[in-house]
Order: structure tokens, then sequence, then C-alpha cells
């Protein structure tokens, strides 16, 4: 009897247990997907109330932060994207009038990544604590840089939108690597063609937010860093830098002579700093890994010829500011090899590096007698501009 | 290692649980916290654990000396010895900075021209904790209130459990000895749900509302001598909140990281702005601290037993002490014996102040405690004499900025540990209904999303 109601109950039973399997699979599916709903929304309440980003915006570094018109590459005015928020002129600094304000030096800070700020803390780039150094005095201080400028779209910049603000004193912070990439840079244009309407595909804000705090192992990045280069180098003979390429050099020594002539044309002062770079020398095991990554962006070079280059870059500099009568800080001889300085990249400025550079910077600024604010050129520049 | 970070999450945690109930034997799963324990503790600095180890040795040997002699003067010994070495290292590490700054004031005040160097100590983080932890171990082995276990790697786990390692609660020994027998028959579904509960519920407490509220006080703070009247009273009571959850936070964590292990770790907030009188806020704030303080310190002095000079002066003591505790600065102290002096106020003038309603009698005490953490928050007397005489005379300044988030965030956070549940009436039931589940998910998101927005900050309570 028995063996008769086992026989009646085990499909029963077994249709039951699917079944509560079931109900269960759809609760843990229905959970996960409140906390995925609950952490998107979240996220978007968040840079609402943080950073001001609208609800349903779709937010794009490139976009949202850069300009690319006629004019020349530059911050797009009002333009947010994270932690990084411009100006009504596309400044990373305070709103500003476009007239220096009248017997105040005004400051601009010319250059790429490493002056606009890309890890350092709110506020803690180095030309936001240059002019926390110089708060005491009347000086205001532009943060004209935008991420992956080289020194011709510098010069761009400064010809088509940057002299318009009749600075006083234009620092520039050059960046030598970009003269190392396949091929020399050149002047930027304007992308040709129609600009792609509307917004970019609709994205989940928590994955973004997940791709900044997931950190990969080691051994994965690295990986990835030696595909990368493997996908860029070629076999072709000649193709690769056995050593520091001249021309590359003198480039990249004729595009900053260019610019210390039309910013000495405006008849503001400039200063020109020399790069540096947090590796030892020779670079130390740890830095190993940071010195591949790097060699993506120049994938032609080796990690010593780029070292090299970064070493007669900074000379080069110098000559340029010695033979133009330009001011120079040599920030290589000061930071170079202080990786405490530096962040992950070895490349760009922690919160402490961007002070050390921004102290360097003022201490010129403030022990150079002749730099003061010129009404006369002032008015000269705005006549031109009227 | 902090609570609220990815890699305690996604890391240490799953690790840690799923190791944990795949051992089946109890000593192993003692050992297997001692380890986690260890890698925990040393994530922020390993050397450490070395110092932790050395203090968790002379406690478990002098246990075991009170497990083999009876007579007076050996159980003195094993009393005073541990207890000594562990008051030692708390000095050295926490102490020794305060007391050569003091002695060169002292010798300034004096006309003596005597500068002591500052020395370079890095203060072990927790170290106050779990030095508490074996303090009250031996004592209550020596009061023989606890029989203490033969068992290192027992006593190993209980020192270094890593949820109430840094910032307590400071669990007795006596608190969590049964469970800790019982860790090789523990059931694992029997305390899951309310151990994730607990710890989701301490999670939105910290990442929600004490890191949104931070975020709003700390740079009012950096400007704090500019600020309006009205201003300073918001900041200061934002701080009060903040304080609260972030501890209450990490607390409510600890609580249900206990059960999710099968430890009952007891409760460390009981709603401690709800208190009526200074009597009640002590019941009610770092309970695991006062209690401390009341069996270990209070009472030892002669309590409240011994005549109303007696009491006060053991009062004063007792909270002196229990602000130095806290870090060591004298605005702790001067904290310390402002609470001090409020205890023994209210004893003096209980009846008068019994007859205030009830209302009036919480909002007072809440005023009282936020001007108490004006000492608590302020690194010197400098500063606390301008945030208390911002508060006391109106005038003008710089208003807050975000007004509106400001509001917002006061007004909920004082709802919530004003009138509304604590995370230990939140889960006065013993199963939680099914649907509570996806109260808890969504929780969890927004937590989540908030920590990868603004990143983990620390806990306010780290640095004691």
């Amino acid at each position: 009897m028995t063996t008769i109601w086992n026989a009646i109950l085990r499909p029963l039973n077994s249709q039951v247990r699917l079944r509560k399997y079931g109900r269960d699979a759809c609760f843990c599916l229905a959970v996960a997907v409140m906390f995925l709903f609950a952490a998107e929304v979240a996220a978007r309440v968040e840079d609402r109330l943080r950073l001001g980003v609208e609800l349903f915006a779709v937010p794009d570094h490139d976009r949202d932060l850069i300009l690319h018109d006629a004019i020349a590459v530059r911050g797009r005015p009002n333009g947010r994207f994270k932690k990084w928020a411009l100006n009504n002129f596309g400044f990373r600094n305070a709103e500003m009038a476009k007239d220096p304000p009248e017997k105040c030096v005004r400051v601009m800070v010319l250059g790429a990544s490493e002056s606009f700020g890309l890890y350092e803390s709110q506020g803690k780039e180095y030309p936001a604590q240059l002019q926390g150094i110089l708060r005491s005095g009347c000086y205001e201080v532009v943060n004209a840089a935008i991420t992956g400028l080289t020194v011709r779209a510098i010069i761009q910049l400064w010809n088509g939108w940057g002299s318009e603000f009749a600075p006083d004193v234009v620092v520039v912070y050059p960046t030598p690597a970009f003269y190392l990439a396949n091929t020399a840079p050149d002047d930027p244009r304007p992308p040709a063609g129609p600009v792609p309407a509307g917004p970019p595909p609709w994205t989940l804000r928590l994955i973004d937010r997940a791709r900044d705090v997931i950190d990969m192992p080691a051994f994965i990045q690295r990986r990835r860093v030696a595909r990368t280069l493997a996908g860029k180098r070629r076999n072709e003979p000649g193709w690769s830098f056995d050593s520091v390429p001249e021309e590359r050099t003198r480039r990249f020594e004729e595009d900053l002579r260019t610019l210390v002539h039309s910013v000495q044309r405006s008849g503001a002062r400039i200063v020109l700093l020399t790069h540096a770079t947090g590796f030892g020398s020779p670079p130390k095991a740890a830095e190993q890994d940071a010195l591949t990554a790097w060699l993506q962006f120049c994938p032609r070079a080796s990690a010593e010829i780029l070292l090299q280059f970064e070493a007669v870059a900074a000379t080069s500099t110098k000559h340029v500011a010695s033979q133009e009568t330009a001011s120079v800080v040599d920030v290589a001889s000061k930071m170079n090899g202080h990786g405490e300085w530096f962040a992950e990249d070895y490349l760009h400025f922690n919160d402490a590096g961007a002070g050390v550079i921004a102290g360097l910077v003022a201490d010129y600024i403030l022990s150079d007698a002749n730099v003061t604010a010129h009404p006369a050129r002032r008015q000269h520049h705005r006549l031109e501009s009227d | 290692m902090l609570f609220n970070s990815f890699v305690f999450l996604c890391a240490f945690l799953p690790v840690t649980y799923a190791v944990f109930w795949l051992l089946r034997d109890v000593s192993a799963r003692y050992i297997w916290l001692t380890i986690t324990g260890y890698i925990f503790y040393g994530y922020w600095n390993p050397r450490f654990t070395l110092l932790m180890a050395f203090s968790t040795l002379v406690s478990y040997l002098a246990g075991l000396g009170f497990l083999e002699w009876s007579d007076a003067r050996r159980r003195r010994l094993c009393l005073v010895v541990p207890v000594v070495t562990d008051l030692c290292l708390l000095g050295v590490f926490k102490y020794t900075n305060f007391l050569l700054e003091s002695t060169s004031q002292a010798a300034h005040l004096l006309g003596l021209n005597i500068n002591l160097p500052r020395l370079s100590i890095i203060l072990p983080i927790g170290i106050s904790f779990y030095t508490f932890h074996t303090i009250t171990y031996i004592v209550d082995s020596y009061r023989g209130t606890i029989k203490p276990t033969r068992n290192f790697f027992e006593f190993s786990a209980y020192v270094s459990l890593f949820s109430q390692l840094v910032a307590g609660p400071i669990v007795r020994f006596r608190q969590i000895e049964s469970d800790l027998g019982n860790l090789g028959e523990t059931d694992r579904m029997r305390w899951l749900w309310r151990g994730v509960s607990f710890f989701i519920v301490g999670l939105v407490e910290k990442v929600v509302v004490a890191d949104t509220l931070a975020a709003l006080v700390d740079p009012a703070m950096a400007h704090y001598s500019t600020l309006s009247s009205l201003a300073m009273w918001l900041t200061m009571a934002g701080y009060t909140f903040q304080l609260y959850f972030d501890f209450a936070g990490y607390s409510d964590m600890a609580v249900g990281l206990g059960y999710m292990f099968g430890l009952r770790i007891p409760q460390n907030f009981n709603a401690p702005y709800k208190a009526l009188d200074p009597s009640d806020f002590w019941r009610r704030w770092h309970i695991s601290l006062s209690s401390c303080l009341r069996d270990y310190l209070y009472i030892p002095l002669g309590g409240s037993r011994r005549g109303e000079w007696i009491t006060t002066r053991n009062l004063l003591v007792t909270m002196l002490l229990g602000g130095l505790w806290h870090g060591a600065s004298w605005t702790f102290i001067a904290w310390g014996l402002y609470h001090g002096t409020l205890l023994v106020l209210y004893r003096r003038f209980e009846s008068l102040w019994s007859r205030l309603p009830a209302l009036a009698r919480q909002s007072a005490m809440f005023v009282l405690v936020l001007i108490g953490w004006v000492f608590f928050r302020s690194t010197d007397f400098h500063m606390a004499w301008s945030i208390l005489s911002r508060l006391f005379s109106p005038g003008p300044g710089a208003e807050l900025p975000a007004t509106g988030l400001w509001t917002l965030a006061l007004a909920f956070a004082a709802w919530w540990s004003m009138a509304g549940p604590n995370a230990f009436d939140l889960h006065a039931a013993e199963q939680p209904k099914r649907r509570y589940a996806f109260a808890l998910a969504a929780a969890f998101g927004v937590c989540v999303a908030l920590m990868a927005g603004t990143g983990s900050s620390p806990f306010l309570y780290f640095q004691f």
C-alpha cells in the first residue's frame, strides 16, 4: 500500500518542489532587479544633487567637456562631467568676467590633462592650488587647459580663444610625449562631416560608477596593455624609434617657439614649465607597469627612448626660454623621480604633487617684479577686440 | 578595511563567510576567525597586528594563570601584569605625545623654557577597543564572573573578531561566551536574515545619512569662524546627527556581521537622542563603553553608596577618564567633565527636571548633548570657544549653501534619531516578512550606488 502511495506521490512531490524552486528563483530575480533599480535611481539622484547632472542625461567626457569648433579645441562653456565643471567660458575655474579685474594680475594656465587636473581631488588641481596660494594678492588664475592638448593645439587655443581674455601671465606646461605618437602632432581640425545628432546611446549610470571603482588585478591590466601594445606595434623596418627622433624634438621646439612668439606678441609674459614624471632614473621595478602602460600612447618608442625624450624635451624647453627671453620654471628637476607626488600613472599629479608645482609657479610669480597688471596693454587689447 | 568598502563587501566578507560555514570543526572556525581578524586589521598596517597578538597572548596566559592558581598573590599578579601591559600599550601609543605637549605647556605657564619634542608615533586603529576587550576579560576572570578559556584560538577569535575589532562595540567575553562555545553547532540559516538586515540598516545609517551629513558639515566646519549663528547651530546639529549615525551605523553593521557568523553582539545604541535626562543618555549612547566604565571604574570607586561628595567625585572621575579614552586631548577631557557635571547636576535637581514635559526634557537634553559635541569636534579650546560664542551670541556671518538639502538631511536625521525606530526596533520580529527583502535590496542598492560615487569614507570612531 505504502509503495503504491509513494509511486503516486513521488511525481507530485517533484512537481511541488519544482514549483517551489521556480518561485524562489523568481523571488531572487525580483530582489536583484529591485537592487539594480534602486542603485540606478540613487546614482542619478546623487549626480543631480551633487554635480547638477540632469536625471535623464547621458554623461560623456568628450561631449560634455570639450568643444571642437572652427576656433580651437577648448573647454565647453558651462560643461560638466563627474567632478569636472567648467565656467561660462569653458575654463576650469570659478565664474569670471571676460575682462581681467582692474589692477589684478590675470594668470592663464595652458596645457593638457596634467594642468586641467585628472586624479586630484576637486579643487586640488594645480591651477586651483596656485589660486589658493596667490589669494593674498590680487591675482586671478584661469585654467584654460584641456585634456589631450598638444603644443600645436595650445597655439590654436591661444590664438583663437585664450588671448581674448588678456592675461598678464601665461603659464604653459607642455606634454612632450605627444610628439612620440605615430605621427607628429598637427593643427587640430574640426571634425569633418556632420556631428552625430542627439545624445549618445543610453547607458546605466551604475555601470559607469562601477568602472570607476573596480580596479582590475595587476595581471589582468598587464595582459590588456600587452595586447593593446602588440596590436599597435608594426614590424616594418624603421618604424620603431631606435633613438630619440631628432625631427620630433625639432618639431616640439619649433612649436614651443611659435607659442612663445604668439603669447609675447599680445604683451603677456610667458612662463614655460619643464615636464616632469614620477619615474626614477633608472625606473624602479614598481614603476615598470606604469611605464609600459604609457607606451600605449607612443608605441613606436621604447621605455628608454620615452624617458630620454622627456629629458631632451626639458632641455629644449629651457633652450627656447633662454633664446626667446621667456621665463622658465624647471619643474622636472624638482619633481622628477618623486613618485609620491604623482598618481598611479606617474604622469599626472596627485593632490600633494599639484601643491608642489603650484608652489613653484607661485614662487616665480611672486618673485618676479615684472609680473604686474598692465592697464595700458589691456586698453589696447580692448580697442583691438572692438 | 572598512565595512563600507567594495573590497570588504565583494571579497573579504564573501570569502570569510563561505569558508567559515564550510568548516565543520569549532576549533577550525576559531582559527579561521582569528586569521580573518588579523587580515582585516593588517589591511591597514600589518605591523600593528604584532601588537594585537602580543596583547592577546599576555591576556590568554593570564587567563591560564587564573585557572591554575588559586592563591590570592598569584591571582593578583595575573590581574596586574596584563592590565598594566595593556594600559602601557595604550599609554605609549595614544597618550605619549599628549603628555609631552602638556608638560611643555605647563612648563611654559610656569615660566620654564622646556620644549619636549613630539615623537613620531602612529596611533594603531582600534587600540582603545581591543585593549578594553582584553582588560574586561582579565578583570572578569579575576572576579570569577567568567571561567577563562583554555582554548587559545577561542580567545584570539574573541579579541580579533573583525566585526567589533576596530570600533567596537566593546563586547565582553561573558556576553558572547556561550555563542563562541556553540560555534561548532550553530545553524547557519538561523540568524542569516537578521544579520543581513542589521548590516544593511547599519550601512544605510552610515552611507546614506552620516556621509550625506558629513558632505554638508565638513565644508561648513572648515570655515566655522565665519559662520552666522544660525549656520553654526545648523552645522552643529548636522554634526550631532552625523556622529550618531556614523557610530550607530558601524555598531549595527557589527551586530549584523555577528549574527551572520552565529554570534549575538549586544546593542550599542538605543536611540540616545530620545533620552530625557543625562543619566538616560548614557544608558543609550555607546552602551558597551558606558557599562564598562560603570562596572570597572565607577562601581569599584564606590559608586553612589558613599555619600553625595564621593558620588560626585566618582561621576566626575569616571566621565573624565571616559573623555580621555576617546582621545588624547584636553578638549576630550573637557567633554568628559562636561558630561560628568551634567550627571552631577541631574542627581541634584532630578525632581525638578522630572516635572518638565517629556518633549521639553528630550529637546533640552538634545541641546545639552549638542553643546558637548562642540568640545568633541574641536581640535583645541580656541576652536571650541569660537563655536560656542557663535552659537550663543547671535550675529551675522556666512550662511550655509544648499539650504534645501540641509533642511531635508537634518529633518530626516532628526526624525529617525529622535522619533523613528532604531535598528533593534526594526528587528523586533524573529523572522521578517518576505517582502522586507525588497526594501533591503533597495536600501543596499542605494548604498552601493553612493559608495561607488563618493567613495568609502572612514568611520569617525576609528580615530579612538
